[in-house]
């Protein structure tokens, strides 16, 4: 009779760290919510050629025919942390990159973007064509 | 015929310039990029005539702004990011297309490959408007700040864009199992040492070993499905606002004057 084979993985544990594209969908969730739905957040993923996750972040507009605005997008590995980023987000002509370590730093940078002036532009000029055009 | 004027204004008012150009040409659709004045005083040029019919296609791309001799109704913004507007131009009675303006990102600040995997982005994102709008009549235009012959513009998953009418017409190519969808890209003729032409669009001279001097950083990319309302050849490089030129004496962009790039125009039969 043959040996059973044994199992020789330990106790699996899910990591404690919050996904980031939890937080993302987190804030997609939330600009539904805040704008009755008038406009809605949206997350893609996506695995790179480099084995990367690219998290995409879209404000989406339903009655205007689903327009799409890329507001921002979050990348890392198959370890959570570092994120790459882009950024800053005021910077208007060229996009720099810049890494974070930890999921505070990452609520810190999608805390800037979300609050920036250009998001805030964007949000209102949206809500006003979608009032305008309903 | 509809008449398209692009041209990255190197962060210069010229108002004056544009004004000139779309009298000139009769020009239907103005995109521009590095456009550092409002476009309330730009619409006051451009209706200062006796027929105000110029608008302002507002959009949420700050690098690129749209202005139209028609209703801007007729050229809404369908996605955006910082780099890309892309707008369903639907005219009555006219071929509905898509029109993808866009701004890549410089050189100055990305790797060769990382633009070429913009490019990736950009193929991937006009895809899923073409999907949402229902044909594959896209044209792109603006400063990719990439030269036609590099990376991002060629590879099948980035812009798969050729410099044949007769390979574009076979509308894709099958890379490992994988079907891409062509661009043709007229711009390839564009460049070199013809008579009465510029060299390119944009003059960069460094000291290093690799240069081209001259760029063809601002193109017009068509799909197979408008390639044959798209004459190439008729694409010009402007060098010209009225009596002034907008190249120094040496042949280059007279940037101090004017901008660093030089305009495009182009028609497209709609």
């Amino acid at each position: 009779m043959a040996t059973a084979i044994p199992d020789l993985w330990p106790e699996l544990e899910q990591s404690q760290i919050v996904p980031p594209v939890a937080i993302l969908r987190e804030q997609a969730t939330a600009l539904g919510k805040k704008t009755n739905h008038l406009l809605n957040g949206r997350v893609d993923t996506r695995i790179g050629y480099d084995g990367k996750f690219r998290h995409t972040f879209y404000i989406v507009a339903p009655t205007l025919d689903d327009y799409s605005y890329e507001l921002f997008w979050i990348e890392h590995g198959a370890d959570q942390y570092p994120v790459k980023v882009q950024g800053p987000p005021s910077n208007d002509i060229e996009i720099l990159e810049r890494s974070l370590d930890s999921e505070q730093e990452l609520l810190g940078y999608i805390r800037a973007v979300l609050n920036s002036e250009k998001t805030k532009r964007v949000v209102s000029s949206l809500l006003a064509q979608v009032k305008a055009t309903t | 015929m509809v008449t398209f004027l692009y041209w990255n204004l190197n962060r210069k008012s010229l108002e004056a310039e544009i004004g000139t150009l779309v009298q000139a040409y009769q020009v239907d659709i103005l995109v521009l990029s590095e456009f550092a004045a409002g476009p309330v005083s730009l619409l006051e040029r451009l209706n200062s005539g006796p027929r105000p019919e110029f608008h302002y296609a507002s959009g949420l791309c700050e690098r690129i702004r749209i202005f139209t001799r028609f209703s801007s109704d007729f050229l809404r913004p369908t996605f955006e990011n910082e780099s890309i507007s892309i707008r369903r131009l639907r005219m009555p009675a006219r071929l509905e297309i898509l029109l993808v303006a866009v701004h890549l990102q410089s050189k100055l600040f990305q790797s060769e490959d990382s633009q070429a995997f913009q490019c990736v982005e950009v193929a991937r994102i006009v895809g899923e408007q073409e999907q949402k709008a229902g044909h594959g009549r896209s044209l792109i235009v603006g400063d990719l700040n990439m030269n036609p012959f590099e990376k991002g513009l060629v590879s099948a998953n980035g812009l798969n864009a050729v410099m044949s009418r007769e390979i574009a017409s076979r509308k894709t190519r099958t890379v490992q199992s994988k079907e891409y969808r062509f661009f043709f890209n007229p711009m390839w003729a564009h460049f070199g040492d013809r008579t009465g032409r510029p060299h390119g669009t944009y003059y960069y001279d460094r000291s290093e070993h690799v240069n081209y001097y001259w760029n063809v950083f601002d193109q017009v990319i068509v799909r197979p499905d408008l390639m044959d309302r798209c004459d190439g050849d008729g694409i010009r490089i402007l060098t010209r606002v009225g009596e002034d030129s907008l190249l120094l004496d040496d042949g280059r962009p007279d940037s101090r004057n004017f901008s660093d790039h030089l305009p495009l125009l182009f028609e497209v039969e709609l």
